[in-house]
């Protein structure tokens, strides 16, 4: 069958030879897992990082953003609850052409481990009809955005997956996470071996740092990581941006303005219902975080 | 005549006794000069630090930001039309309810001492009506929005200004509306006193303090780049709020500095609590390579941006090998 090739941005041309030669891209599908609580500007420079990163390699192409705040069931402290996580999540992307919130893992009963988000997003993709553009493009009737051009990259229609599993037709979900949730993997029993190996060789992670070398020294000194080096991605901030959403609740609390500091629709949804104070910060005090709660279970 | 009263926000007053003893507060106008090439997130940041810090202190009612692009004169390298600038300045603040655009400086055809742009600020306050609620409140017919609101507080209606001129050291100031006016035109010092001729030392009428990063601060001390009188009259006359991120660096270098010192409580060094380093370089730099700059400056900055495509190899070449005009003019003065 006829596929519809790439249409090459003018600052990758320089290594196409011929129309024939482009060579093919792997298509990334992004996915960012996290309290969202709430969603600041640091999260959105994420993607956009990362995004950035992987297509200048040459060897990806980034269809999709996808945020997927977590479930009440982390049991984290001053974690309000997610239909509010969510829904300002969605207003942070809501003039975004390419990055969006999947709900699902919020709206489970029982916290869920990130491996199995991830699975489930990599089956969605499957699950999707092989000859409809709604997989990897803009969403559904957005007209895209000029501001989420990518060095005049044109967006580009999905090529007609393939069916077998690997091949470069379908996209492939990796994780999108910071330094601190990569050397997170060396905390004992916050994450499970097996799920770390998973994570690492079937999925992959673009892990965005400040400085690089500590993720650098942590992926050589761990067994797990290191077989898996070319399937991790470390990039590097060039914009100091630590504008973390604890900080953010705590300047909320002192009455302090958080403006500029994360996207306006979302600033506006938080005082409307006065969302972030002292109760909100002490939920979940003296409770055990979930994932330390299930590995204390599977020692039994 | 009967004045309203401030309405004490939730978190002031557990430090109100009662309502007649509200202490009267100074009114600020923050003025941020600078190339804005292009506005960030960060500059807009600043003026938010800012309010809150003065507010906090409980002296001061902040009443309006000003952003003050400087003119094309300033020759500063990659530094684009003042037009742009100003204009994504506009964009940057249209959905606030405090902050403001003036482009007077940026008319100027020759590059205005900053100094000069912080008279004129304050002339300009000063020549506006009393009983008027413009001044310091919010734009004219823009409904208030809810994210700009400071801890709850309500704005005020000015006072009306003093006219008694005031005499600091060897200068004079005098309220614009005061006999004394004329001598603001001035330009010759009068046996070794200088006159400034604006004041805002009452507390009727706002005051323009200048905003700016410590970077700004520290390079009081580059030879050349200041007149060591005009750093004597922002600091005395105007005041400064100096965004840093540590803190230490610009108290010590106030510590230092025989001209700033004398004027310590009227310089206000306010820590950045969140790192925000979206220096509007690295924005150029990255929108030069084809990189994503989204969510570093408000959005219709960006879009301005990619639709003229304003920033490139070339225009960052603009003004190469021009003197900085500040300099300029210090090696004139020289002859």
């Amino acid at each position: 069958m006829s596929r519809k090739r790439p249409i090459a941005s003018a600052k990758r041309t320089r290594t196409a030879r011929t129309f024939d030669e482009v060579p093919k891209k792997s298509k990334v599908v992004l996915l960012s897992c996290g309290s969202f609580n709430p969603v600041t500007n640091m999260h959105l420079r994420m993607f956009e990082l990362a995004r950035d990163h992987l297509e200048d390699t040459g060897r990806y192409e980034v269809v999709k953003g996808i945020l997927s705040p977590v479930g009440d069931g982390y049991m984290k402290i001053g974690l309000i609850e997610a239909s509010h996580r969510v829904e300002m999540a969605k207003l942070a992307v809501e003039s975004s052409s390419w990055i969006e919130v999947d709900s699902w893992e919020s709206r489970q009963a029982d916290w869920q481990e990130t491996v199995k988000v991830l699975r489930h997003q990599q089956q969605e993709l499957l699950s999707q009809e092989p000859d409809t553009d709604v997989v990897g493009t803009a969403k559904p009737g957005r007209k895209r955005k000029r501001m989420d051009a990518s060095s005049a990259t044109k967006r580009r229609k999905l090529e007609e997956p393939d069916i077998a599993p690997k091949k470069t037709g379908e996209p492939r979900v990796m994780l999108l996470c910071g330094a601190d949730v990569l050397e997170s993997f060396g905390v004992p029993g916050l994450w499970k071996p097996q799920h770390i190996e998973e994570i690492a060789s079937t999925f992959g992670l673009v892990c965005i740092t400040r400085g690089g070398s500590d993720a650098e020294a942590f992926i050589q000194g761990s067994d797990l990581l290191l077989p898996h080096r070319s399937n991790i991605h470390v990039v590097q901030e060039w914009v100091a941006n630590d504008v973390s959403a604890t900080r953010i609740r705590h300047g909320l609390r002192c009455g302090h303005s958080v403006r500029y500091l994360l996207p306006d629709p979302v600033l506006g949804y938080i005082q409307e219902r006065q969302l972030y104070n002292a109760e909100s910060e002490q939920r979940n005090e003296g409770v055990v975080l979930a994932p330390l709660q299930k590995c204390a279970r599977t020692q039994e």
